[in-house]
């Protein structure tokens, strides 16, 4: 059997993916084995798919993917630490015809944001929040988060998280589900594979 | 045409200008005294009559952030407060300053520090014309003296948004948001289309059509040495805003031994009081500040060449009265006068300030 080439290996009828091109092709600052470039991936895919980058704004947080409008090739807004679901509720319903969303971190969507996360959930808000948790303020280096474990450490509680004076892991998610005018409420994981790390 | 003349609240007038004046996007918070905005809006329901947008958001903090989001899509977004409120605001205006976003903001001064009083006050000076929030940007400040100018100022400040991308507010106070006087009214203009919006606003994040490279609005930049370019370029709008945009009424100065520098209500007050002074055959004139920022500097070091001395008539313990100081650079003597905590000064009161004052005391 004749060898295959690269040129073989890659015809259009071999190829099984491909970059999507709602991609940039601007380097990720992300660490090793963080999962946002895989969520930042999803998320493109996603628009490119329902055809609908013409039409999508982005509201990034502040956190490690502050900086997310470099990797998207669409519309974007940074918001203040916490406040990207007011700035999309306001997005929305001066365009009703865009596709809105915002990205956010734990620290972000469920400390100082949670007010903000709260209302325009409970307003019904015609917005995506794509809610990234990874237990930790990874931004700032590794401090406490509401969603950091019981008896985890983090630097800000070195001798790992104490209910008793820090409370327990804050289930956003489930909280938010209670309320009526919330459409649908997913749950997935952006697992990262260490083994591939060496 | 007829003039449309109504007898309007200065809360009530500035939302009717809003409306009539096409903006796109309200967000508000209730608190005392300034809830007729919102309240105003709600009544007359602009979606109806405009397609304007009006939300009671959950806090100060969630409004600002909505009029961020609603101006970086090139809309003309507003919000208003009063002091405990406009003291949260301040993050969002320092984000949207620094995104360089237009929009206008209204603040009904009460009474502080904290909760302070309902009652009215020019007690946010500091505030409103240094920075208030975080970093160094300005926001540039008109204050109206009548419900009139409450009407009028919409526009004009809207008008200044947009041209200079940049936050507007009108700071005005308890008395001018809360008294009744006749306003003539402009007509409805039509709110602008999306084509003409992005037109208007090229930069705005209205979707990332093919003709063009993705809006990012945003105003981070890691790299120091580019967010240092950054403030000196924001540094430059600012100077051109005081070279071109200064706003000042001199009433009675031509022949004025003394005079009093006054905004907002104070500036009312002192009428009655130069009336009552000259009755007695003192020469006594008023500068007003219609913009706080950019301040009328040169206007009042150009009258510190003649006349005797600058009396500042402020509801506060003595705030302006900085920029007046800076301005007079030392050539006159100049002071203030200032009821505070919601009280405020009668002509009278304000007539034996300035006897004081010119005796040297
Ligand atoms: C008002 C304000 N407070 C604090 C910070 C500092 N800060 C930046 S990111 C961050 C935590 C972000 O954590 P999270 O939302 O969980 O996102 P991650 O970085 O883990 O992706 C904090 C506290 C800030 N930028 N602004």
């Amino acid at each position: 059997m004749a060898e295959l080439t690269i040129n073989d290996i890659i015809k259009e009828e071999n190829l099984v993916y491909k970059k999507t091109k709602v991609m940039t092709d601007n380097v990720m600052h992300y660490c090793p084995g963080c999962g946002h470039g895989t969520t930042h991936r999803l998320v493109a895919e996603v628009i490119e798919e329902l055809g609908i980058q013409d039409k999508t704004i982005g509201v990034t947080p502040v956190g490690c993917s502050v900086l997310m409008y470099n990797y998207l090739d669409i519309d974007m807004q940074e918001a203040a630490h916490g406040r990207a679901p007011a700035i999309a509720t306001a997005i929305k319903r001066v365009m009703p015809d865009k596709f809105v969303f915002t990205y956010q971190g734990d620290g972000d969507l469920a400390a100082i944001g949670t007010a903000e996360t709260i209302h325009s959930c409970n307003r019904g808000e015609n917005i995506t929040i794509i809610f990234v948790n990874n237990g930790i303020y990874g931004m700032t280096g590794g401090q406490m988060a509401p969603t950091t474990l019981a008896g985890m450490k983090a630097v800000t509680c070195p001798r790992g998280r104490d209910v008793n004076t820090m409370g327990y892991p804050l289930h956003i998610t489930e909280l938010i589900a209670q309320l009526p005018n919330v459409l649908s409420k997913t749950r997935r994981t952006a697992r990262v594979d260490f083994r591939s790390l060496k | 045409m007829e003039k449309e003349l109504k007898l309007m609240k200065g809360n009530e007038a500035i939302a009717e200008a809003a409306i009539r004046y096409g903006a796109d996007a309200y967000f508000g918070y209730p608190i005392t005294p300034q809830s007729e905005v919102i309240e105003y809006f709600m009544e007359q329901n602009p979606i109806e009559r405009t397609g304007m947008v009006v939300l009671q958001a959950e806090s100060e903090v969630a409004a600002i952030n909505m009029v961020y989001g609603a101006a970086a899509c090139g809309m003309a977004a507003m919000t208003s407060s009063s002091s405990p409120g406009f003291s949260l605001k301040q993050e969002g205006l320092s984000y949207i300053a620094g995104a360089e976003l237009p929009c206008l903001v209204l603040n009904v001064v009460r009474g502080g520090p904290g909760l302070g009083t309902i009652q009215p006050s020019q007690s946010d000076y500091f505030q409103s014309t240094k920075g208030g929030g975080h970093g160094d940007y300005r926001l540039i400040v008109l204050a109206p003296a009548s419900v009139q100018e409450m009407y009028d100022f919409v526009q004009i400040g809207f008008d200044l948004a947009f041209k200079y991308r940049n936050p507007v507010l009108i700071l005005s106070d308890g008395i001018i948001g809360q008294m009744m006087e006749k306003v003539e009214i402009g007509p409805q203009r039509k709110r602008r289309t999306m084509d003409e919006v992005i037109k208007q606003c090229p930069w705005a994040t209205t979707g990332k059509t093919a003709n063009r490279e993705r809006n990012i609005i945003t105003s981070l930049d890691l790299v120091a040495s580019r967010q240092e370019e950054f403030n000196r370029k924001l540094v430059k709008k600012y100077d051109t805003i005081r070279e071109k945009e200064v706003r000042c009424e001199c009433i009675n100065c031509d022949d004025a031994d003394y005079v009093f520098v006054a905004y907002g209500t104070s500036s009312r007050l002192c009428m009655k009081a130069i009336d009552l002074l000259r009755k007695e055959g003192y020469k006594v004139g008023l500068v007003r500040p219609i913009t706080l920022f950019p301040y009328p500097s040169k206007i009042i070091a150009g009258l510190a060449e003649r006349v005797k001395g600058f009396l500042t008539i402020e509801m506060s313990t003595g705030q302006m009265v900085e920029d007046v100081m800076l301005a007079v650079n030392g050539k006159r003597p100049v002071k203030h006068y200032g009821r505070v905590g919601g009280v405020v000064p009668t002509p009278e009161e304000i007539v034996d300030a300035m006897k004081n004052f010119m005796k040297g005391e």
